[in-house]
């Protein structure tokens, strides 16, 4: 028998309550006990960060391949807008859909969806279908208590058109005898079958699991009342206190109330107030809040008792949770709790705090032999209630319906062709309504697993960049027709519009002329594909953003490789446009990426590390593999030594662009001090000048050793640099930031030992050289102190051949890629406590509130260097620590307040400011805590005009505080360099 | 000892009651922690005690200022249930907020009406049923006779009481209306200081010699910065804040003369904002009013509509009825027949008669009802027709109110454009864009081009294309013609298609379904 289910209260507001739990639990028993039923569930890829997360809870329950995706055309919800063209629309092509997937029985699993969201929730339209419409009914409440929940006119037109709208249906399910007797109430004409619910599946096992690490928050020796629920009027709260206020003197002493739920400052509040108003004492309540399944298995088992005084419920769970943890339990008489509560002495009448009370005190005053009867009887009861009965009593209900054979011979094109008609009754355009309508029509997967790797940017123009080489080196280490050892194919494709991917002919395509696309139709992903975006995609990010979330709605999974985050990271070595471009690339990629595959465990942890701090709400994977590296095959036999004399000084090598971030001015100053501490040593700089880096290059070329013991090789060959690794003592590395560390492995090819500034990814890849040591970044002393102990302790040569590294090769680092991929595996994974497909990166990242750190400091400012001439200002590099327990973001409340920005003003000779305002720099992503990041500051001359002796640099928290200690730095040097121009910049 | 209260209270206070460590006191309308506060000094000397302010602002600094004590956050009196209070929105925030209530006050709409629960005098005082309670204060703005009333029987006595006895803002005085409540509770009246009345019980009557002088040099106090009494110094202080202020506004005047041409610019900005804000407003109010009244005529319709469906409803039943009447009718006459035979001979062929007439009006009857049910039939199909109208109906309003809104984003836009001008305008004043300016711009995109680290992270798109075409030559995608999947310009408003939609599609079927849909 094939079961169609309707899932979209899997993607609405549904998911995080009983509907939701409901429907879940129902459809787990549903699909996977052995009762012959094919279970389908389709979702709505008009919410498709929602289908998304609604695929992920299906998983393990629902096969892949039988989950499925329609597109709704409208935007607004029912209760808003009332019943738009688009929803009317909707309807007919979600019927088309149905029709296409052709089942037995097709269940509207929550037939008041799309109030206030755009969920469309399936009912017939067409009349008498091929196949038996089945709709869930869980209660009527919002009608019976209509002038808290119906309080609007239009809200409550579509809530009678819904209500009524089940006379379409062939049969309803209801939860509870109650929601029977109400079915029945509202459409007399239709069967309806009690089909009950149960706790969790899980909730059994946390009722037996160990509690001894849960901390029991009240006292146990004396008398403890427990509520666990919502704080709205229906829910009764308010008298329930009230009974306890009319206690006798001598138990409201004593008795204590336990209350947990989801609680904000303003309930919190009204309790605390409620409860002291009726003169209790303050101290016997206990506000608990939200707590774990596991938890409150936990306090269910210890408290006396279990109070549900809900005046109106469709079910009753938690009445069902406490009993079968054995906890006694009494509730109201109304609704469905006297069928969940059995015992007719153990109901009260909720709108009378005397009747609680009675209820109540008759519990705790009874005597141990009773209590542990009343026990018994609890958890006996609870028996009468679980998923496989709910699930069996399902299917009865369906081959009831099924038994007498209809027939009708609608098919799915009938259904076409009607939601065809709509459309043009609604004036919607033909092409328009093909295209939801094409949406709507299924296929079957494509069979097979599929890999498919991006790589536009590199096929449309080559910048030789780092991402680039990786990319050609990968493409041409696994050519097409590829296929791994279990079969998987892989295929490269391309994308540069918003039609979406073309198959890419890899014979060619890395060399000149026209890139030549012959497919006519993108392809479509499924079940069993997975997407590597292999190449740099900022410029693409906004178009990959709706295919590759289609792709994963069809089940496809998508992996974005993560070259480094220094863009974010350490902004202050970059172009001013780059943090902000990555950001948004970053933002993007983070919201259609199922996994993140690493350049090294670095920038994996990094990534971590900042997922979790800013409690990112989506899960993520984190893996990371390593790069290959070719050097070594080029032969090196035949090189001439590049110093034309052998010079018995030692030579020491650096590899790399010179530029800000790599750290030269650093390197250079370390020679200055070994030099004119007579220590007789050369140094190589290899690399082309870089970005913004004039100062450094002045440095290097009026260098009075330049030539003489300082050398720069600009442009040289493979052949020449491979002659200076042979040749050189050691290599000194001395960046601030990395993804990778490439120089480090070519040294350690060459058995050369290297000196590296300390950060982790040069640790991480220094495991492959025979010997390495490290230097704070940034410490010409530090650097300094390295060097003379090299010189001290050489490595002995032994030592250095012993750790022969093993390096992987390009094919061998592409295999590794491949199977890591195919075979999940990952190093880490970020896991965030809530799941939440809509808030995804529209709150995380906003400050909230204060940050604090007891009496310590929150923040520690270290200058790396400058001033120095950049552009035609004077420039300040500044390393920023996070001290405190929480994340820093520039991004505040909506009035900017709690963002945390940096901040430069000049200072005059008395040390105090000399501006009101002052400028503001960026973090551009995030700080975590005990991270650090390097932000440039700029000094207007302005300031030394006006006779600034120092610059003060600073962090602020908007709106609440400057932070101490700031960092100082003196500024008189600049005057000269102003004046000469007469006040219209630096010289 | 520092003085906060507001007229020297908590000086006599601690005259008489100096000598107890750590006692305890109940202050009622206790107000500000700090501000004009008469338990703080006894606070600072370790007595605790509980506090009862209904406005929640208040009650929460005192929580905060009090975390040892018990606040109740409730009003005093023998109103059963909850009073209404009125409180200023927007207070207890920052001081800057405040003024801003204060101009709410003063445009007459800053007052909060807020619902409080009320309790008893007796139920407080009970919680000091086992311990002394060593003063007690009432201060509810007029409202003292009615706390007092509800003392009840509870036999607590603090040792002294201090009740405001004025009129609020007044030297008018009102003890005649309580002050015989407090002498039937054993009280002797000890003090008056102008504002309150101290009284002191008759069990502790050897406190009464405190009492007499005004606060003086011998009670040894100092006044808080807070005090009236220092407005002077106060002033003072702020005067001398104002003058290193100036001092420190004269060195910054380079700085300030910019930003007063900037702020000239960005008022005129301001006004031509508001009046193009303002005229588009104004429009889309009116499209939406005559929106709402084109809804409202609508919902009339439908409505009248289900009226008629009603009528016709019951007319259906009246005439179902009529034929069971009918039926039973001719089943009586059949009756008669079977009883009477002899007469009928006599009377057949009249009843045959009338059995026929019977069966005709029968006939009839059914083809009413069955032209009832037609009726019924195409009254719901009208129904759902107009359902569909008035669906397209409000989509056309949309459209409209789209267009208004197109009109104020234009608006919106022309005042972004005005804004840049204004940037532009700022950026001049300050000589930082020029020629020059240009060029170095130009070489510095050179330089990055050539940083390695940049091509490792940075193929911008907008530097992409603008390359392509330049010097570097980027390669032509050649493609096979391909169909794309195209939504009309025109449609229903609320059909709507997202970025994920054309990537649903399998191309094949949508050409299928397209065929079948073009009429």
């Amino acid at each position: 028998m094939r079961v169609w289910v309707d899932g979209q209260c899997l993607q609405t507001l549904s998911r995080r309550r009983g509907i939701g739990r409901y429907v879940l639990e129902w459809l787990r028993e549903l699909s996977l006990a052995d009762n012959g039923v094919d279970v389908h569930v389709s979702l709505n890829a008009a919410m498709a960060s929602e289908a998304i997360f609604a695929r992920r809870l299906l998983g393990g329950i629902v096969d892949a391949d039988r989950i499925h995706c329609w597109h709704g055309a409208n935007q607004s919800g029912e209760g808003r807008a009332g019943m738009t063209s688009g929803r009317l629309f909707s309807q007919a092509a979600l019927n088309y859909h149905v029709a296409c997937i052709a089942p037995d029985i097709a269940v509207s699993a929550s037939p008041f969806e799309g109030m206030a969201d755009c969920a469309v929730p399936y009912v017939p339209v067409n009349g008498p279908t091929p196949f038996r419409n089945v709709a869930i009914f869980y209660d009527a409440i919002p009608h019976r208590m209509s002038e808290t929940y119906l309080a609007s006119p239009p809200v409550k037109a579509v809530y009678d058109r819904r209500l009524m709208g089940l006379r379409s249906f062939d049969g309803l399910l209801a939860i509870s005898e109650y929601a029977e007797r109400e079915a029945r109430s509202f459409v007399p004409q239709i069967a309806v079958q009690n089909i009950m619910a149960a706790v969790h599946r899980d909730f059994e096992s946390y009722v037996k699991a160990d509690h001894s690490g849960i901390k029991i928050e009240f006292d146990r020796k004396k008398p403890s009342v427990l509520y666990v629920g919502g704080f709205d009027a229906r829910k009764n709260v308010g008298r329930l206190i009230e009974a306890f206020g009319l206690m006798p003197a001598n138990m409201i002493g004593r008795v204590q109330f336990i209350v947990i739920g989801d609680m904000d400052a303003e309930v919190r509040g009204n309790l605390r107030n409620q409860w002291q108003a009726c003169g209790l004492p303050e101290n016997n309540l206990f506000l608990l809040g939200y707590r774990s399944d596991l938890e409150l298995a936990a306090y269910y088992c210890v408290v006396d008792l279990l109070v549900q005084p809900s005046l109106l419920e469709g079910f009753g769970l938690t009445a069902l949770e406490a009993m079968t943890c054995g906890t006694p339990v009494i509730a109201s008489n109304t609704g469905a709790l006297p069928e969940v509560v059995g015992d007719p002495s153990r109901l009260f009448d909720p709108e009378s705090p005397q009747d609680i009370c009675r209820a109540m005190m008759g519990d705790l005053t009874a005597n141990a032999a009773s209590r542990a009867k009343q026990s018994k009887a609890a958890k006996e009861r609870s028996k009468l209630f679980s998923w496989t009965n709910s699930a069996e009593r399902s299917v009865a209900m369906f081959q009831s319906l099924l038994a007498p054979a209809k027939d009708e011979t609608h098919s799915s094109a009938d259904a076409r062709k009607s939601a065809i008609r709509t459309a043009e009754e609604l004036k919607i355009a033909p092409d328009t309504a093909a295209l939801f309508l094409a949406a709507a029509h299924t296929r079957p997967s494509p069979g097979g697993r599929r890999i498919f790797i991006d790589i536009s940017a590199t096929t449309v123009e080559d910048h030789k960049t780092g991402i680039q080489r990786v990319v050609k080196n990968i493409a041409q280490s696994i050519g097409p027709d590829f296929e791994t050892e279990s079969g998987t194919t892989v295929e490269y494709i391309f994308l540069d519009d918003d039609r979406g991917f073309f198959r890419l002919d890899l014979t060619g395509a890395f060399e000149p002329g026209p890139v030549e696309i012959t497919e006519t139709a993108p392809i479509i992903f499924g079940v069993g594909d997975t997407i590597i975006m292999l190449d740099s995609t900022w410029a693409y990010h906004t178009l990959h953003y709706g295919v590759l979330q289609a792709a994963r709605m069809r089940g496809a999974r998508v992996v974005t490789v993560l070259y480094d985050l220094v863009p974010l990271m350490q902004s202050s070595f970059c172009d001013p446009g780059m943090p902000i471009v990555f950001n948004a690339w970053l933002r993007t990629a983070l919201k259609y990426s199922d996994a993140f595959m690493c350049i090294s465990e670095a920038v994996a942890k990094e990534l971590k590390s900042v997922l979790g701090s800013v409690r990112y709400p989506m899960p993520k994977l984190i893996g990371h593999w390593p790069l290959g590296a070719d050097f070594l095959l080029a032969k090196e036999k035949g090189v001439k030594p590049v110093r034309s004399r052998k010079a018995a000084r030692p030579m020491f090598l650096t590899v790399g662009t010179v530029e800000p971030r790599k750290g030269h001015a650093t390197i250079l100053s370390a020679f200055d001090r070994l030099w004119s501490g007579g220590e007789d040593v050369e140094l190589h700089i290899v690399g082309k000048i870089g970005w913004n880096n004039a100062h450094v290059e002045e440095r290097i070329r009026t260098h009075k050793e330049f030539d003489r013991r300082l050398f720069w090789h600009v442009g040289i060959s493979d052949t020449q640099l491979m002659a200076l690794y042979r040749d050189c003592d050691a290599l000194i590395t001395a960046s601030f930031a990395e993804g990778f560390g490439l120089p480090i492995v070519e040294a350690a090819q060459f058995g050369k030992p290297v000196i590296a500034s300390d950060i982790a990814v040069f640790r991480e890849v220094s495991k492959a050289a025979g010997h390495a040591s490290f230097f704070i970044p940034g410490r010409p002393d530090e650097l300094e102190r390295a060097i003379l102990e090299f010189l001290e302790a050489p490595p002995s040569a032994a030592d250095l051949k012993a750790a022969k590294p093993q390096w992987p090769t390009w094919e061998e680092s592409a295999k590794l890629l491949l199977q890591a991929v195919e075979h999940e595996r990952w190093q880490f994974s970020h896991d965030p406590e809530v799941y939440d497909p809509i808030n995804d990166d529209v709150l995380v990242w906003r400050m909230t509130g204060p940050v604090e750190n007891g009496s310590r400091p929150v923040a520690d400012l270290r200058l790396l260097e400058g001033p120095f001439r950049h552009k035609d200002g004077q420039r300040l590099i500044v390393e920023v620590c996070n001290l405190s327990e929480t994340f820093w973001s520039s991004e505040g409340n909506e009035r900017g307040v709690y963002a945390v920005n940096a901040g430069i003003r000049p200072l005059n000779t008395f040390g105090d400011p000399m501006t009101a305002e002052f400028p503001r720099v960026r973090i551009p992503l995030v700080i975590v805590p005990g991270d650090k990041v390097t932000l440039a500051f700029d000094i207007d001359y302005r300031w030394i005009l006006r006779g600034a002796v120092e610059v003060e640099v600073f962090l602020v928290q908007e709106g609440v505080a400057y932070w101490e200690p700031t960092l100082r730095v003196d500024v008189r040097g600049l005057a000269e360099l102003v004046s000469e121009v007469g006040g219209t910049g630096y010289a | 000892m520092i003085s906060y209260a507001q007229n020297f209270e908590d000086i006599i206070l601690q005259r008489a009651l100096g000598h107890v460590k750590e006692g305890a006191y109940l202050d009622i309308g206790a107000n500000d922690p700090v501000h004009d506060s008469v338990s703080l000094a006894f606070y600072e000397r370790g007595w605790r005690g509980v506090h009862v302010e209904p406005m929640p602002v208040q009650a929460q600094a005192l929580r905060a200022a009090r975390p040892d004590e018990t606040v109740l956050e409730v009003a005093v009196g023998t109103t059963e249930g909850n009073v209404q209070l009125f409180a200023f929105e927007g207070t207890g925030l920052t001081t800057g907020i405040e003024a801003f209530a204060e101009q709410h006050v003063s445009a007459g709409h800053a007052l909060r009406e807020l619902s409080v629960p009320s309790v008893r005098l007796s139920s407080v005082l009970e919680r000091f049923r086992d311990t002394e309670l060593h003063w007690m204060k009432i201060d509810v703005e007029g409202m003292e006779a009615d706390v007092l009333s509800s003392w009840d029987a509870s036999p607590v006595r603090p040792w002294v009481l201090l009740i405001e006895s004025t009129l609020p803002n007044s030297p008018v005085q009102n003890h005649e209306e309580w002050q015989d409540a407090v002498f039937a509770r054993g009280y002797e009246f000890a003090y008056f200081d102008g504002l309150n009345r101290f009284y002191v019980h008759q069990d502790h009557r050897e406190l009464l010699k405190s009492f007499g002088p005004g606060p003086n040099f011998f009670d040894k106090f100092q006044l808080s910065g807070n005090s009236p009494f220092v407005g002077h110094l106060r002033e003072e202080i702020g005067a001398r804040r104002r003058e290193t202020e100036q001092v420190q506004a004269q060195l910054a005047n380079l700085s300030a003369i910019f930003q007063q041409q900037a702020a000239g610019i960005a008022q005129a900005i301001e006004q031509a904002r508001e009046q193009a804000s303002n005229a588009a407003l104004a429009g889309a109010e009116l499209a939406q009013t005559q929106a709402q009244q084109r809804i409202g005529a609508l919902e009339l319709e439908l409505e009248r509509l289900s009226r008629d469906q009603d009528a016709l409803r019951q007319e259906l039943s009246q005439r179902s009825a009529d034929l069971r009447d009918v039926i039973g009718q001719n089943s009586r006459l059949l009756d008669e027949i079977s009883s009477s035979r002899d007469s009928a001979a006599t009377s057949l062929a009249a009843l045959n008669k009338d059995l026929q007439r019977t069966a005709a009006k029968s006939a009839t009857l059914a083809e009413e009802r069955n032209d009832a049910l037609e009726r019924l039939a195409s009254v719901e199909s009208e129904t759902k027709k107009s359902l569909i109208a008035s669906a397209q109906e409000r989509d056309a309003l949309r459209n409209q109110l789209q267009v208004v809104r197109q009109h104020r984003a234009q608006a919106m836009d022309h005042i972004e454009a005005m804004s840049r001008q204004m940037e532009h305008l700022r950026g001049q004043s300050q000589g930082m864009a020029d020629v020059a300016d240009m060029a170095a711009l130009r070489d510095e995109l050179d330089q990055l081009r050539q940083s390695t680290f940049w091509r490792m992270t940075s193929p911008l798109r907008w530097m992409v294309d603008r390359l392509r075409r330049m010097a570097f030559g980027a390669r032509d995608v050649v493609r096979r013609p391909v169909q794309p999947a195209q939504m009309q310009a025109s449609e229903p408003v609320d059909v709507v298609r997202t970025e994920f939609l054309p990537h649903l599609v399998d191309q094949d079927v949508y050409q299928k379904v397209k065929a079948d849909a073009r009429p």
